[in-house]
Order: C-alpha cells, then structure tokens, then sequence
C-alpha cells in the first residue's frame, strides 16, 4: 500500500505523476510530499511508486 | 523613514495579516489593503480529489510577501514537512513556526519549536517562530539565528487583549538583544495593538480581530491607526506616570474675585 495523503491505496507500480493527473489538480497550484521530500507540483520527480510510500499533495489555504 | 525589518527586508508596515476566516476573497483583499499589509500569512493543506486548490488565493494575495505557516504541526517533525511544503508551493523561504500539540489552548510547545526552528535554518529557511511569552525561550532562539521572535499576546482567536504585558515588558527591556519582536495572537481590538507598539516591541500579526468584525476592511484599517498610533506614542517618548495628580494649569493667579491665595 502507497499512503496517499493519509489513505492507504493500492497505487504501488504507479509513477507520482499519475496518481497526481488522477486527482485531476492542476500541477502549478500544489506541491508533493514523497517521503521526506518536497516538489513544486511541475516539477515532480520521476518516481514509480512502491510499497510503503509516504505521499501528501497539499495546496495553499487561508490561514493565519 | 521608520522601518523594521526581517532578514534582509526591509518593512514599513507593522501589521502582518493573517489570511484565515475572512468569508471571502475579495473581503479578504480589501481588508489587506486597508490594513496595509505587507506580509500575509498563509496556511498548507491536502488537497481534495478534482478540487481546484488555491483559485483566486493566490491572485487576491498578490503584491504582498506571502508568510507560510506550519499550523496543524504538533511536532518538529511535522512542522518541517509542512515548512517544506510551503517553500515548495509558494517559492518563499520564510516560515512562520508553529508547534501546537495542545487543541484545548493552542498554545506552542516551547522545545518542539526550538528543535524545528534549529533543523529548518540549517535548510536555509527564515523563521519566524510562534512562542509563549517566554524571555529564556526568545533567546535562545535568538542564538540560533530566527528572524524574529513572535510571543503571544492571548490565546490564539481568543481577543482578550495583552493578557501576558507584564512579560511582554521583558521583551521591550531587553529588545537590543532580540530579534525583531512581533506579538502574535490574541489581539482583540486597534487598542491592543496600539498598547503593543508603545512598549516598543516591533509589529503585530492579527487574523481573527479583523476577519470576524462585522465590517473587516474597516476593522483592518483602525488596526493600521493603531498600530501607527502605538508606534508614534513610542518614538514620542511617554511621559513617566507619576504617584498622584499634577495641575495642568498654573496654580497661580487664579481669578477669583476675592483676596488672593
């Protein structure tokens, strides 16, 4: 199982790009967590998901 | 001209807005304005499947420098990941710490926040770490080289006012060997803010008072008075308060009808 923002999914064998055109959210407006690592939502990394990933895809929210 | 400044920044303005609870965008922007804000902080969540993410946040926030936040991090740990997050999303490298493992109270775990405040300025981020009134604490963030040090004034959202003065009077005493103090959380009202700047302590960040008054873009404006007004009673140098009353007007010459005094 890949956690995908906190949900335990079957994604593995997938690539982090997929999983993101998936989601269906535009790439300019998140950033991606894989493991401990943080990207610009364009600028994702060739990854081929696999068992125990760790996967946030997070946008910015009003907050003070 | 009086500035302040973080890192290398120079800021005129020191009223840093928060960006929460304001019912809309357009509110949200106007409010920005009037309080003349330059620096507005922003919050980091997951996002929903199909959900478009930050439509129009971005576009309504522009022209000021955007202060990511770590809320919701309740440890080092998470506050890093979330800090990482935001430098991704959003390109800026400040970072407004936050560590609150506490729900009831929201209040900062004082070694939590040091030991991310350490890890996150050695991956090159400016940290404006959130704290308790805590002088001890300040310092040694100092030492470790934050930008600023942001003590609170009350419970976060609480609008009780300047609750923790008496410590915050610390800070203003010691202010030559501090960093930048910003007083974050619990203001209430333009004279909270004001009651801030003429300790002499550096700027305020105010969320809740301005998005939850019924008119925020006029909320947001008194704020900018106040803190100005603050600001100048301070450069003003306030006069010493003195054990009883003294006449304003001369004792003398009195005109009374009768014998002299």
């Amino acid at each position: 199982m890949v956690w995908l923002n906190g949900e335990a999914k079957p994604l593995e064998g997938k690539t982090l790009r997929e999983v993101l055109e998936e989601l269906d959210v535009d790439l300019s407006r998140v950033a991606v967590l894989l493991n401990e690592e943080a990207y610009p939502g364009r600028e994702l990394p060739h990854h081929v998901l696999k068992e125990g990933d760790v996967v946030e895809v997070v946008t910015l929210m009003q907050g003070g | 001209m009086d500035t302040w400044k973080v890192g290398d920044v120079e800021l005129r303005s020191r009223l840093i807005l928060g960006s929460g609870k304001f019912r809309d965008f357009g509110v949200m922007r106007e409010a920005m304005q009037a309080a003349g804000a330059e620096v507005v902080t922003v919050a980091i969540r997951r996002v929903e499947a199909r959900m478009p993410g930050h439509v129009g946040l971005l576009e309504a926030l522009e022209g000021v420098r955007l202060l990511p936040n770590t809320a919701g991090a309740r440890t080092a740990e998470e506050a890093l990941r979330i800090a990482r997050l935001g430098r991704a999303l959003t390109g800026e490298r400040w970072v407004k710490l936050e560590v609150i493992p506490d729900p009831t109270y929201l209040l900062p775990d004082p070694v939590e926040t040091l030991k991310a405040a350490e890890a996150l300025l050695a991956e090159g981020f400016l940290v404006l770490p959130y704290i308790g009134p805590d002088l001890v604490l300040a310092r040694r963030l100092a030492q470790l080289g934050t930008a600023t040090v942001m003590p609170l004034a009350a419970l976060i959202g609480s609008g009780w006012g300047v609750k923790t003065r008496a410590l915050l009077e610390l800070f203003a005493r010691e202010r030559a060997s501090l960093p930048p103090v910003v007083v974050d959380a619990g203001l209430g009202l333009p004279s909270h803010a004001a009651e801030v700047l003429e300790l002499g302590l550096d700027a305020v960040l105010v969320n809740t008072a301005i998005a939850e008054a019924k008119d925020p873009v006029a909320m947001a404006e008194a704020f900018r008075l106040g803190v100005e007004a603050g600001r100048r009673a301070y450069l003003a140098g306030p006069m010493r308060p003195r054990e009883g009353a003294s006449p304003s007007s001369p004792t003398e010459g009195v005109p009374l009808g009768g014998p002299g005094r």
